[in-house]
C-alpha cells in the first residue's frame, strides 16, 4: 500500500473551497416529475422563495473527486437569485469539470444551459490561483425547476474528508450524501498512520449515516427545514445539522487526547525551554522577598507591557524583516524582541513564573465565541488559544496574560466555560474544563448628577465605570484606534443610551491603560428628557435606559439563549428639578426576581431632587428554549419598570 | 477536511525562516516621494485619518479609444483608520494593460519598504451587483503603513475609453495638499473641459498640446448624516477629446448620439420578442394597458443579472438574447423593453442616469452615469398629466420615464432616488432633461389603528397600513427579502422603533405582488405595559406608531440635507379608554410648516376614545444648509409631539 500525504500548502485553501462550494456529474438529468412541477407550498415556511427538491453530494477520496447536484423549485421572484451559480476553486491543484445546468418550465419544456461557464481568476497569492466558474441559468421564472451539477477534481496526493452542511437557507425535501474514503493509508505530519475514518454529526431526528462495509457511507435526509439565526444564540454552525468526517489517528477518544496532549505539551515545553535571558529579566521584575502571589502579579504586569501582536495590525514577513524582527521560536525571543502573539506572551508568563518558583502551566482551549468543544471530534482543530494557571499557596489561579488588558485573574469570556487540553506534571496533558465564567463582576455602573433646565434639558455629569468583561472588550476595541477615536467610541455609546439630539462630551478621559482598574470615564451630558402631557410634563426616572430596546422582541424562540457573559447594570441617577416644576406623582418602585435574575428600580423624591437607584443582574449564560418565555417576561417587566415616568407640573409659588 | 495543524505550522516556520535568513532588500525611495514627505506636517482636525501630500496624474492620449494613465500618489497616515488607505492598486479590463506598479512606504522609525509589480496580488474587485465582470484588480497592502508613515504609489496603465472622455476627481474624503492632472493630446487634437462642484480651474499649456490643471489644499469631503453623495460634492473635471472634429463626448448632444449609435443596433426585434409583445398585450388596447403589460413582464420575468465584458459595460446585449435567456442588466432590460414596445408601435429611447441625486449636473456634460432606464414616447391622445413621470424635451416631445430594473415601481412612476435628477435621453443629438420631484401625495402612507387599552396598561388592536408609490415600492422591496414567516418578525422589528414589546399576529398582505395597486398591510398587535401608572394616573402615548423625526445631531453641519424623497404620511390612531378611566389632560396639538416640509397633529377626546391624527408632508427632499434652523425646529416639534402623553384618571 502506498502512503498518501497532504500537500500542506493547499490545506487552508481547500478548506476555503469546501466552505464556498461543495462539490457531480450525471450523464443524464433525472426526469422532473409532475408532482415536483406542481409543488408550491413549503411546510411551515409560507412564501418561501424556493425549495430544494433534491440535493446530492458525492465525495470520493479514492478518485479524488467531488460531485454536486441541485434541483431547486423557484417559488417567488426573490427565489430567482438561486439561478446564479458560482463555483470557486483553486486552479493550482484542482479543477472544476463541466458545469451543466438546465431550466424546466412549469409546462414541462426544458431550456438547457448551452453556453460555456465564465471563468475568472479572482485572487492569486502565494502560489494559489483562485478562480470562479459562473453560470446563470436561462429563462428562470416563478414555477421553474432549475438544476445544475458540477464536479471538482483535486490532486492525487490529497485526501479530503468532507464536512457536510446539511442545513442551508432553503427547505430541502430530499438530499443524498455519499462519501467514499480512500482505502490507502493516510499519514499525518508526524508519520502516524490513520486508524480509519470517524465523524461527528448533528442530525435530524431519525436520520442515520449508513456504512457499507466501511467502503463508503451514505446519508439520506427528507424534509430538512431551513436554518434560522437568532440574537443571543451560540455559534450558529454548531447548531446547524452537519456531518464532519475525518481520518482519525486514534480509535479511542481518551487515547487520542492523551497522545495529542503529549505532543502539544512537548511543543509547548520546547518553546518554554528556549529561555535565555529569562532569569536576568526576572531579577528586574520581582523582588527577592515577594510572595508567590506578588511574583505572579508582577510577572503578569510585565508581560502585559509587551507588544501583543494578536491585537495589532498584521505585519508581513517583509515588514518584520525590514524592522529587524524574527519569528519567536522560544520565550527568549519574546523577551528579547519585547513582542509576541497572545500565546507567545502566555508562554513567557508561564516560564517566568516557573523561574520565580511559582508553579505555572498552560491550557489550550476552544474559543466559545466561535465554536463549542466536542470531545468525540478527535481533532485539535477545535482548539484555539492558550491561557495559563498559577498555583498560589496551593490554590490554582487561572490567568489570561495573552489577552491584552485582561486584569490579573480575569479570563477573556471566550476562553471561560469551555474545554481544552491542560498541562499536567510529568509531560502530560488532559482534557479539562476551562475556568467557569464569573457572575456579577462584568458590569456597567452609571452614576449621574443632573439639573433639569426650564427647557427640559437634563444637564450634568455622568460617571460610567465598566467592570470586568465590559471593560475588557471596550479596551480591546479602543486599542484599534487612537485617543480621539476612543473618545468618540465612548461618547457614541453613551449617546445611544439617550434620546436623539443629546450632547455627550468626555470631560475626564478614560483610564484606558490602567487595566487592573475599571474603565472609568466622566462625561458632560445635555439631554432633552421631558415629554409633554398637556400642562404636565413627564420625566423618565433613569433616562439612560429608557431608550434601550426590549432585549427580546419576538415571542417565539428556536434556539437556546446564550449570553457571552452574564449582564449586569447598576445605576444611580439624580435629577434636581427647576423651581418652575414640582412633582405631582412618583412612580412606584419596580422589582422582579427569578432564581437566576434580579431587577429593581427605586425612584425616590427628596424635596426637588429625584434619585433613581436601579440594579439588573442575570446569573446565567445559557437558557433552554422552554425557559425563554420566563426570561423574556423578566426583561419585558424590566423594560416596563425602566419606562416609568415622574409626573411633573408647574410649581405653585406663594407671592411674588 | 483532514487537519494537519502542526505540519502546516512547521512548514510555515520553515518557509518563514528561510525568508528571514536573507538581509532586507535595499529600498530606494524615489525623490518625488521624499520631496512630498518633507513638506511641513500641517494641521488637521482630530478626525482626519490621512492627508494626500501629492496626487499627480499624467495622461497621454494615444488614440480616440486609448490612453496611458500614469499616477503618483503620496500620503501621510495620521490616524489608525488611515492604515486602510495603504491598500492600493489599479484595475484593468480586457484590452487594457498594467505596465508599471510600485509602492513604497517610510515608517516613523525611518524603515523603508517597497512593493514591486510582481508582488501585487491579482484580485477581482467586489461588486455585489455584478455576477461577472472582466475587470481585474492588482492590489497590495503596503508594508510599514502605520500612524506617521508616508505611503507612496505609482502606476502606469494603458486604458480604453469608449467615448473619448477623461474623468478626474481630485477632491477626496481626506484633505489633499497638491494635486494635478496633465494631459498630452496628439498634435492638432482638441478638447473640451467642464468642472463640477468647483470653480473652473484654468489649465496651463506645459508642452505641445499638453495641458495641466493644478489645485492645492483641497479640503476633505467629510462624512455627515444625510449629506448628498460624495460625487455630488467633490470637485470633478470632465475632459472630452477628439481629433477629427467629431466629439463623442463634451456635449449632451454628442453623448446622446454616441450612445444611440452603440445601443440602437442591439434593439433588433426577433420573432420571439414580437410574439411575446403580442401575447402580453392580447386583449389589451391603448397605450397604458399595453405598455403596462410589457413593463410588468420586464420587471417580473427578466431577472437582473449583470455580466460586463469589455464594452459590455456600456453596450447592451442584443434584445433577442436578453429575451431568450430571460436575464440582463439595466441597459439590457431597457433595450428589450424598447424593442418590444417598438414591436407594438411605441417608440422609446434609452436614458442614462446616475442613481445618486446631484452627481449629474447639466453644465457638466459627461458619461458619468451608472444606470440606464427608458423614455417612452407619449402618444398625442395621452394628456400631459396622465403620468407623474412625463417629461418634455425642448422640442416639445413627451416621454414617460420608466425604470424596468426596479421591480417594484410601476409604469408611470419613478423611484425617489431618480427623482430630481438630471438624465440624458439618448436621442441623436442627446438631450439632458430634469426628472420631476413627485408631489407628496404620490408617495403616501396611510395608517389607521384602532386600539383598546385595558386597566393593566395593555394596548391591543388592529392596524391597517396603505402604501402608495415609492412608499409601496420600498416596503415591497423590504418584504421580498423575507419569507412569509419572517415577515411578521420584520413588522415586529419595524414596530420596535416605536414600541418596545409589540407582538404582531395575523398579518395580511394585500397586493404584495400587484405593483400597480396600493400595498395594504393589516395586522393585529398587542403591546403589554403600553400605558404606565403614575400615582392614580394612567399615562398613554397617543402616537402609537411611526418615527418621523429626521434625527440630526447638534454638531455643526457643512453640507445640505438630502432626504429620500417627497412623502405624505397620514396617521389616525383611536384608543378606547379602559373602563373607569377618563381623560384628565391631553397634550397640545402641533402645527409647523417650514416650506420644504409640514407637520400637523391633533389629539382629541371622542366619546370614550382618544383620537390622534397627524399629517407629515415632505415637499422637497433637498434642503439647503441655509434652512438648517428650520430643520431643527421641525425636528423639535415632531419629537415633542411623538413623545407626548395623555393623562387618564379614575372616573369620579
Amino acid at each position: 500500500m502506498t502512503s498518501r500525504r497532504f500537500s500542506d500548502a493547499t490545506l487552508p485553501l481547500l478548506f476555503l473551497l469546501l466552505c464556498f462550494a461543495a462539490p457531480l456529474c450525471r450523464a443524464d438529468w433525472p426526469p422532473v416529475t409532475k408532482e415536483e412541477l406542481d409543488f408550491k407550498n413549503v411546510p411551515n415556511v409560507p412564501d418561501a422563495p424556493a425549495v430544494v427538491l433534491f440535493h446530492e453530494e458525492i465525495d470520493d477520496d479514492t478518485i479524488h473527486y467531488h460531485q454536486v447536484y441541485y434541483r431547486i423549485k423557484i417559488l417567488t421572484e426573490a427565489g430567482r437569485k438561486y439561478a446564479d451559480v458560482q463555483v470557486p476553486y483553486d486552479r493550482h491543484g484542482s479543477n472544476v469539470g463541466s458545469v451543466k445546468a438546465r431550466t424546466t418550465h412549469a409546462d414541462g419544456t426544458v431550456a438547457n444551459f448551452e453556453g460555456k461557464p465564465l471563468d475568472k481568476e479572482v485572487e492569486r497569492f502565494a502560489g494559489y490561483k483562485i478562480h470562479v466558474k459562473t453560470v446563470t441559468l436561462p429563462d428562470v421564472q416563478v414555477g421553474s425547476v432549475i438544476e445544475y451539477q458540477y464536479s471538482w477534481r483535486y490532486d492525487d496526493n490529497l485526501v479530503i474528508s468532507p464536512k457536510w452542511e446539511l442545513q442551508g437557507d432553503l427547505y430541502e425535501r430530499k438530499s443524498n450524501y455519499k462519501f467514499v474514503p480512500t482505502q490507502h493509508e493516510v499519514v499525518n505530519e508526524r508519520d502516524v498512520i490513520s486508524s480509519g475514518l470517524a465523524w461527528v454529526s448533528h442530525l435530524p431526528k431519525g436520520a442515520e449515516i449508513k456504512s457499507f462495509h466501511d467502503k463508503y457511507y451514505e446519508l439520506t435526509l427528507n424534509d430538512v427545514p431551513p436554518f434560522f439565526e437568532e440574537d443571543h444564540m451560540p455559534p450558529p454552525q454548531t447548531f446547524k445539522y452537519h456531518v464532519a468526517f475525518y481520518y482519525r489517528w486514534a480509535v479511542q477518544a481518551d487515547a487520542f487526547w492523551k497522545d495529542e496532549g503529549k505532543y502539544w505539551n512537548k511543543q509547548a515545553e520546547k518553546f518554554l525551554s528556549r529561555n535565555g535571558g529569562v532569569r536576568e529579566a526576572l531579577a528586574t521584575i520581582v523582588a527577592p522577598g515577594d510572595s508567590a502571589d506578588q511574583k505572579a502579579k508582577k510577572i503578569y504586569a510585565f508581560v502585559q507591557t509587551l507588544d501583543n501582536t494578536s491585537y495589532m495590525p498584521r505585519q508581513s514577513e517583509e515588514e518584520l524583516k525590514t524592522i529587524g524582527l524574527k519569528p519567536n521560536l522560544g520565550v527568549e525571543d519574546v523577551l528579547r524582541q519585547k513582542r509576541g502573539s497572545r500565546n507567545n506572551i502566555t508562554r513567557l508568563f508561564v516560564e517566568l513564573c516557573r523561574e520565580a518558583g511559582v508553579p505555572a502551566y498552560l491550557m489550550w482551549v476552544t474559543d466559545r465565541g466561535e465554536n463549542l468543544f466536542t470531545p468525540l471530534y478527535l481533532t485539535t482543530d477545535q482548539l484555539d488559544e492558550e491561557i495559563a494557571f498559577v498555583t498560589i499557596d496551593g490554590k490554582e489561579v487561572p490567568v489570561d496574560p495573552g489577552t491584552k488588558f485582561a486584569p490579573y485573574s480575569v479570563i477573556n469570556w471566550r476562553y471561560t466555560g469551555s474545554k481544552g487540553l491542560k498541562q499536567l506534571p510529568g509531560g502530560k496533558a488532559e482534557l479539562a474544563d476551562s475556568p467557569a465564567p464569573t457572575h456579577g463582576g462584568d458590569a456597567i455602573q452609571r452614576v449621574g448628577s443632573f439639573r433639569l433646565s426650564d427647557e427640559g434639558e437634563a444637564q450634568g455629569t455622568l460617571l460610567v465605570r465598566f467592570y470586568g468583561q465590559e471593560a475588557l472588550w471596550r479596551r480591546l476595541e479602543g486599542a484599534r484606534t487612537d485617543e480621539s477615536g476612543r473618545k468618540k467610541m465612548l461618547e457614541d455609546q453613551v449617546r445611544e443610551w439617550l434620546p436623539s439630539n443629546s450632547e455627550v462630551t468626555v470631560i475626564k478621559d478614560a483610564t484606558w491603560m490602567d487595566y487592573e482598574k475599571p474603565l472609568a470615564v466622566e462625561f458632560k451630558v445635555s439631554a432633552p428628557i421631558l415629554s409633554r402631557a398637556g400642562k404636565r410634563v413627564l420625566m423618565p426616572t433613569d433616562f439612560f435606559v429608557v431608550n434601550q430596546p426590549a432585549k427580546f422582541a419576538h415571542k417565539d424562540r428556536i434556539h437556546v439563549v446564550y449570553f457571552h457573559f452574564p449582564p449586569r447594570e447598576v445605576d444611580n441617577i439624580t435629577v434636581v428639578l427647576p423651581p418652575s416644576l414640582e412633582v405631582e406623582s412618583m412612580p412606584t418602585p419596580s422589582t422582579n426576581q427569578l432564581p437566576y435574575a434580579v431587577y429593581s428600580s427605586k425612584p425616590t423624591q427628596q424635596g426637588n431632587t429625584i434619585t433613581t437607584v436601579r440594579n439588573m443582574e442575570v446569573g446565567g449564560l445559557v437558557f433552554p428554549v422552554p425557559e425563554y418565555p420566563t426570561l423574556k417576561g423578566f426583561f419585558d417587566k424590566m423594560k416596563a419598570g425602566d419606562d416609568q415616568q415622574v409626573v411633573l407640573r408647574s410649581a405653585v409659588h406663594a407671592g411674588n | 477536511m483532514r487537519a494537519t495543524k502542526y505540519f502546516a505550522t512547521a512548514a510555515f516556520l520553515a518557509a518563514a525562516l528561510s525568508a528571514f535568513g536573507s538581509n532586507p532588500p535595499q529600498v530606494n525611495i524615489p525623490d518625488w516621494v521624499q520631496q512630498a514627505a518633507n513638506q511641513p506636517k500641517g494641521t488637521y482636525s482630530d478626525e482626519t485619518e490621512a492627508v494626500i501630500l501629492l496626487d499627480e496624474t499624467s495622461v497621454r492620449v494615444i488614440s480616440a479609444d486609448k490612453y496611458e494613465e500614469h499616477e503618483r500618489v503620496v500620503f501621510r497616515i495620521l490616524r489608525p483608520g488611515g492604515r486602510e488607505r495603504a491598500i492600493v492598486g489599479v484595475t484593468a479590463g480586457v484590452g487594457e494593460k498594467v505596465s508599471d506598479l510600485h509602492a513604497w512606504s517610510i515608517n516613523p522609525g525611518d524603515h523603508k519598504f517597497e512593493v514591486k509589480l510582481k508582488e501585487f496580488t491579482k484580485s477581482s474587485p467586489y461588486d455585489a451587483n455584478a455576477l461577472y465582470s472582466d475587470i481585474q484588480g492588482y492590489v497590495t497592502k503596503v508594508p510599514g503603513a502605520e500612524v506617521g508613515s508616508i505611503v507612496a504609489f505609482e502606476s502606469s496603465v494603458v486604458k480604453k475609453t469608449y467615448m473619448g472622455e477623461y474623468d478626474w476627481v481630485p477632491q477626496q474624503t481626506i484633505p489633499v495638499k497638491n494635486v494635478s492632472l496633465t494631459i498630452e493630446f496628439p498634435p492638432r487634437w482638441e478638447f473640451a473641459e467642464s468642472w463640477a462642484n468647483s470653480q473652473a480651474i484654468k489649465s496651463q499649456q506645459v508642452a505641445s498640446n499638453t495641458w495641466k490643471w493644478s489645485l492645492t489644499d483641497l479640503p476633505a469631503i467629510e462624512q455627515e448624516p444625510m449629506r448628498p453623495s460624495y460625487l455630488a460634492l467633490a470637485a470633478r473635471l470632465e475632459v472630452a477629446f477628439f481629433g477629427d472634429g467629431k466629439a463623442m463626448s463634451g456635449t449632451w448632444g454628442a453623448l446622446g448620439t454616441w450612445y444611440k449609435g452603440l445601443a440602437d443596433p442591439r434593439r433588433a426585434s426577433t420573432t420571439e420578442t414580437k410574439e411575446a409583445a403580442q401575447r402580453l398585450t392580447a386583449g389589451k388596447s391603448g397605450f397604458d394597458a399595453q405598455v403596462r403589460a410589457v413593463a410588468n413582464f420586464l420587471q417580473r420575468d427578466i431577472r437582473y443579472v449583470d455580466i460586463s465584458i469589455g464594452i459590455g459595460g456600456n453596450q447592451p446585449h442584443y434584445a433577442g438574447d436578453v429575451f431568450h435567456h430571460r436575464y440582463g442588466d439595466c441597459k439590457d432590460k431597457a433595450t428589450l423593453m424598447a424593442t418590444m414596445l417598438e414591436d407594438l408601435g411605441y417608440h422609446s429611447e434609452l436614458v442614462l442616469v446616475h442613481t445618486k441625486r446631484g452627481v449629474v449636473q447639466p453644465n457638466v456634460p459627461s458619461g458619468f452615469f451608472n444606470h440606464a432606464i427608458l423614455a417612452i414616447a407619449v402618444p398625442k391622445e395621452v394628456p400631459d398629466d396622465a403620468y407623474p413621470a412625463i417629461v418634455k424635451t425642448k422640442a416639445g416631445n413627451r416621454y414617460v420615464i420608466f425604470d424596468p430594473t426596479n421591480e417594484y415601481t410601476p409604469f408611470g412612476l419613478i423611484p425617489s432616488y431618480e427623482q430630481s435628477s438630471y438624465v440624458l435621453i439618448t436621442t441623436s443629438p442627446g438631450e439632458m432633461v430634469h426628472l420631476p420631484v413627485f408631489v407628496p401625495e404620490l408617495n403616501r402612507t396611510d395608517r389607521v389603528g384602532k386600539f383598546t387599552l385595558n386597566n393593566d396598561g395593555v394596548l391591543s388592536g388592529e392596524v391597517a397600513n396603505r402604501y402608495v408609490g415609492d412608499e409601496a415600492s420600498d416596503m415591497r422591496m423590504n418584504l421580498a427579502t423575507y419569507d412569509g414567516k419572517d415577515r411578521a418578525k420584520f413588522l415586529e422589528a419595524s414596530a420596535s422603533a416605536s414600541l418596545k414589546q409589540a407582538s404582531i399576529e395575523n398579518a395580511d398582505f394585500q397586493n404584495l405582488k400587484e405593483i400597480d395597486h396600493d400595498l395594504v398591510i393589516k395586522y393585529e398587535v398587542k403591546m403589554p405595559e403600553y400605558a404606565q401608572t403614575a400615582g392614580g394616573l394612567l399615562l398613554v402615548r397617543p402616537r402609537v406608531f411611526g418615527d418621523k423625526a429626521i434625527h440630526l445631531t447638534k454638531k455643526p453641519r457643512k453640507y445640505s440635507i438630502e432626504l429620500e424623497g417627497s412623502r405624505h404620511d397620514h396617521d389616525v390612531y383611536e384608543i378606547k379608554l379602559p373602563a373607569g378611566y377618563v381623560v384628565d389632560e391631553l397634550p397640545e396639538n402641533t402645527h409647523i410648516d417650514v416650506g420644504f416640509a409640514m407637520y400637523d397633529s391633533k389629539i382629541e377626546t371622542v366619546g370614550d376614545m382618544i383620537r390622534y391624527t397627524r399629517e407629515y408632508v415632505v415637499r422637497d427632499p433637498h434642503i439647503e444648509l441655509s434652512h438648517l434652523d428650520d430643520v431643527r425646529r421641525l425636528e423639535s416639534a415632531i419629537g415633542s409631539d411623538e413623545f407626548a402623553n395623555a393623562v387618564l384618571k379614575k372616573a369620579p
